[in-house]
């Protein structure tokens, strides 16, 4: 036999006390299940019970013998015995802690046996996917089954070699410790570094590529440095340290400093390193867009949102809104934006309302003004047409700004519902007047108890219901006016209606027609008229509505494809992008310019689309005909500035 | 058996080893012939367990280096093992094993293993073998160590202080066993000791150590018959009277009313002759030293260099 198997088995035979522990330990959640099973099934107590038992006890064991199994011989000068037989170092260690690992994960199962048993717990083992051990913390989460023991033996190797480790330090006492001192304080400062940055940015897979590597670079630097420590500092114990010492840390810190420049690498992103742009949302006049997407190599749910200068290519990353770009006002003249940012905290700290000035040709630097915002999920702003005021929510209050001064001019709470967190649409009527449209807990488009509609006097500090729109209404849109909307209700048939309805007091003027079960979207046109789009199982269809709800035309389009209006450009033409549902294929988006004069609907080759929030309320900030070029992705996915009028397509430079 | 160029089965060149600031070993050169029995004597704290720690490859050496049958102690300590049996200053198996685990642990480790004698030997030490070993005696546990250190047929023995803390009778069977081992085998025996009459009877050759320096290394007869305890009554040494002792190397000088004892490093017959001859003591004689007395005479207080 091997000097790894004759370690291990003597170790297993030092050990053997612990199992008929473990059987008695397990034992105890009998009458502690008796006694709770009043408030839970006795069962379910007895299986909790036990694997809590397993678990901790076996853990704790798993520090004891880590700190024991070879440091105690060690320091109390019986490692010689071992040291002098033909025996190497490394299967001394290998086999002690191989050994100790085994009597751990023995003692967990023995422990778990009597309640189990009981419990009828040792069934859920059996290829049951979600075992009761998940219930709490969610099958998804730790399916499938073999995850749990794996971590659990995983956890269980980590704290013996932690353990062994920090045994070893404070036994021998020698210098070294002030190196250990140090870099305790040192790389958990590095780490921590590295995971702030990338939970700043809310990307959950780099968070936990940092979480595994630091996990598993835990686990090897200490296993390494146990077993270095074995080998190279044999029965001398302040040697064993100084080699301990310096293969952990240097393990550690490698894995600390790679982790870091991962962390600064994947969250220092350009326009560059998206690996496509998912939405574009230029600023009403001027050079600017802010446009999002995913990522390249930085996994799943990893996005950036840039404010750019599409004439310039200077662009900065837009704090921390990285989900969705409407999260980023443009003021109407282009010349400010405003986001709200969230900064790292454990706890739910407020976010914080930040404005990049855009009238300069360098890169924008965020402006702080210490305004919280409650949440920045949903955050709107609004600006004033003149762009000298902006309103936001915060809670449940309106808060009124002076730009660029920043006084406050208003703020009013607007109710008292307790549910009313997200967010309510705002547009002012004038540079005194604001407009709300006030749903429930998501905002009015789902509110089941209508939408309220109201309006501020800026200057008279007074808040005034004007109207109220019944019903769920699924899309408002006002028109340039601000005079007229559309809702699309679902009605009790699960069939959706449009109606043209007084954006002041939700007075239903029109109800325009039937539309089936699939939702309409739409967008008033600068004259007043309606362009709505529904999409089919076969193929999607287009109506014109005049401005008084009368049908002017109807287009179709072949396939089952989600038709998405957008801006109207001079001239009167209108810009549509077309997506096909649950498919990739790139052919299958394209973008379109709509005459309503004749109907034509002229492909943009080599354009893609990429406003899929065109249906909101923004579009009441477009210059309605008055859009001369704007900006869409090429078939590589790289930004083109299109010129309406020459049909030049001029590639953006970051 | 291997031995090196110079039939060493173990060897120690320019060995130093450092506790921090404190030099332990100090370039120490030694070697252990083929066949014979090399005590390595010296007072607590000297270096000796230092100098067996880095033999065994223990402990790296700070400078110079350890051998055992030809191969470096620290790189080639597994297989020099094979071929070794250790009896360390404290035993230092593990105190929940009984003897029986421990001999049948050590056992699968070496190619060779006279399972026989092991079994002979601890029934005639009287050792327990179903009793753990933390519980047995330290003369018990010590017995326990040789008996495993003699089963793998060593072709070297190390035995570092092995009769430390035992009683005489515990000591005379230890040595007892090992001559009879010696007798039989002829093994090579590396030992360091503090039981210098015990040793005295079986090692061939002798080293000692002083705060970490090899006073001296050579064979038991030659260190012997040139160390003596010259003694006289008569008139008190006068300086003149050391300058006629300086050729037989005087070590140190005890006066007393009745005369002086000189203990030479050097002793000659003819040199004592006229010596006797010159200064015309009322009595004269030179007899042959002990090991502790020699030891003491080079380690003591009053100790000098040879």
């Amino acid at each position: 036999m091997s000097g790894f198997a004759q370690v291990f088995m003597l170790e297993l035979r030092l050990r053997k006390a612990v199992f008929p522990a473990a059987l008695v330990a397990g034992l105890v959640p009998l009458p502690m299940a008796m006694i709770m099973s009043r408030s839970f099934g006795f069962s379910e107590a007895l299986n909790a019970g036990a694997f809590a038992f397993a678990l901790i006890g076996g853990e704790l064991l798993a520090l004891y013998l880590g700190a024991t199994v070879l440091c105690q011989d060690l320091s109390e000068g019986r490692q010689g015995f071992y040291f002098s037989r033909p025996l190497s170092g490394l299967a001394l260690w290998a086999g002690k802690f191989a050994a100790a690992w085994a009597v751990v994960l023995g003692a967990m199962l023995v422990c778990l046996l009597p309640g189990t048993l009981v419990g009828g717990g040792l069934a859920n083992l059996g290829g049951v996917h979600n075992p009761f051990w998940t219930y709490d913390v969610g099958p998804q989460t730790l399916s499938p089954l073999w995850t749990v023991p794996v971590l659990v033996s995983l956890a269980a190797l980590l704290f013996m070699a932690f353990a062994h480790a920090v045994s070893v330090m404070f036994r021998s006492r020698s210098p070294w410790l002030a190196l250990d001192a140090v870099m305790v304080v040192v790389l958990p400062a590095l780490a921590w570094w590295a995971l702030r940055r990338v939970m700043t940015f809310q990307t959950p897979f780099l968070f936990m590529v940092l979480l595994v590597a630091y996990a598993a670079s835990l686990l090897v630097g200490f296993l390494a440095a146990g077993a270095v420590q074995t080998v190279a500092g044999r029965a001398d114990l302040r040697r064993g340290h100084r080699t301990l010492s310096l293969t952990l840390w240097a393990i550690l810190a490698v894995a600390v400093l790679a982790a870091d420049g991962y962390a600064y690498w994947a969250t220092a992103v350009s326009p560059k390193d998206l690996h496509s742009v998912a939405a574009i949302a230029p600023a009403p006049a001027g050079p600017w867009i802010v446009m999002v997407g995913d990522l390249k190599h930085r996994g799943t749910y990893a996005w950036a949102s840039f404010l750019a200068n599409t004439q310039t290519g200077v662009y900065q990353s837009v704090g921390e809104s990285r989900w969705g770009g409407g999260e980023v006002t443009f003021s109407p003249d282009g010349k400010m934006a405003v986001a709200c940012e969230t900064p790292f905290s454990f706890h739910s700290e407020p976010g914080e309302l930040v404005s990049y000035d855009l009238t300069g040709p360098e890169k924008p630097q965020p402006a702080r003004h210490a305004i919280s915002i409650s949440s920045a999920w949903g955050f709107r702003a609004t600006f004033s047409p003149d762009s000298s005021r902006l309103a936001f929510f915060s809670d449940d209050t309106l808060t009124v700004y002076d730009l660029p001064s920043w006084k406050l001019v208003a703020a009013q709470r607007l109710g008292s519902t307790p549910s009313f967190r997200g967010p309510a649409w705002l547009m002012f009527l004038d540079r005194d007047h604001v407009r709300i449209l006030k749903g429930g807990t998501d905002g009015p488009k789902a509110s089941s108890d209508g939408t309220s509609i109201l309006e501020f006097n800026v200057a008279q500090k007074t808040l005034q219901e004007t109207g109220h729109v019944s019903t769920q209404a699924y899309l408002l849109q006002v028109d340039s006016t601000r005079t007229r909307m559309f809702a699309v209700f679902q009605q009790e048939n699960r069939s959706y209606q449009l109606a043209l309805c007084d954006a002041r007091t939700g007075v239903v003027l029109k109800a325009v027609t039937e539309w089936g079960s699939r939702r309409p979207a739409g967008s008033f046109l600068g004259d007043g008229r309606i362009l709505v789009s529904q999409r089919g199982d076969a193929q999607s269809v287009l109506r014109l509505y005049s401005s008084e709800g009368e049908l002017q035309r109807t287009c179709t389009l072949t396939g089952s494809r989600i038709v998405v209006v957008g801006p109207e450009v001079r001239g009167g033409k209108v810009v549509l992008e077309l997506w096909e549902r649950r498919t990739k294929l790139v052919d299958a988006k394209e973008v379109r310019l709509f005459d309503p004069a004749t109907g034509d609907l002229q492909v943009l080759p080599g354009l893609r689309p990429s406003h899929y929030w065109w249906q909101g309320t923004e579009a009441e900030q477009w210059s309605h005909g008055g859009v001369t070029s704007w900006v869409f992705p090429d078939d590589k996915g790289k930004l083109v500035r299109y010129d309406f009028e020459t049909g030049k397509a001029t590639p953006v430079k970051f | 058996m291997n031995a090196d160029k110079n039939g060493a089965v173990a060897a120690f060149t320019g060995l130093t080893v450092r506790y921090g600031k404190t030099i332990a070993v100090d370039g120490v050169s030694l070697a252990v012939q083929k066949g014979e029995v090399h005590a390595l004597l010296g007072r607590n704290g000297s270096g000796k367990t230092s100098m067996i720690r880095c033999l065994l490859g223990q402990m790296k050496a700070c400078g110079g280096s350890a051998s055992l049958f030809d191969l470096d102690a620290w790189n080639g300590r597994v297989a020099a093992m094979r071929r070794l049996g250790v009896v360390p200053e404290s035993p230092d198996m593990p105190p929940a094993l009984t003897a029986a685990e421990i001999v049948t642990f050590c056992s699968r480790l070496y190619p060779s293993w006279d399972g026989k004698g092991v079994t002979a030997r601890l029934e005639r030490f009287g050792v327990p073998t179903k009793v753990p070993f933390g519980r047995l005696s330290r003369g018990q546990k010590n017995q326990l160590a040789l008996a495993l250190a003699l089963a793998p047929l060593p072709d070297l023995l190390v035995l570092d202080d092995p009769t430390l803390g035992l009683d005489a009778v515990a000591r005379k069977e230890f040595f007892e066993e090992l001559v009879g081992d010696l007798a039989d085998r002829g093994t090579t025996v590396f030992i360091t000791t503090h039981d210098l009459q015990g040793i005295e009877g079986i090692a061939s050759r002798v080293g000692i150590l002083k705060a970490g320096h090899l006073l001296l290394d050579e064979e038991m007869e030659a260190l012997k018959s040139r160390f003596r305890a010259v003694r006289w009554t008569g008139p008190a040494l006068v300086p003149s009277d050391l300058a006629s002792l300086a050729a037989l190397s005087p070590l140190r000088v005890r006066r007393d009313t009745w005369g002086a004892e000189v203990v030479v490093s050097a002793f000659e017959e003819s040199a004592f002759a006229r010596l006797v001859h010159d200064l015309s003591p009322a009595q004269a004689d030179a007899s042959p030293l002990s090991l502790e007395e020699l030891f003491i005479a080079l380690c003591g207080e009053e100790g000098g260099t040879p």
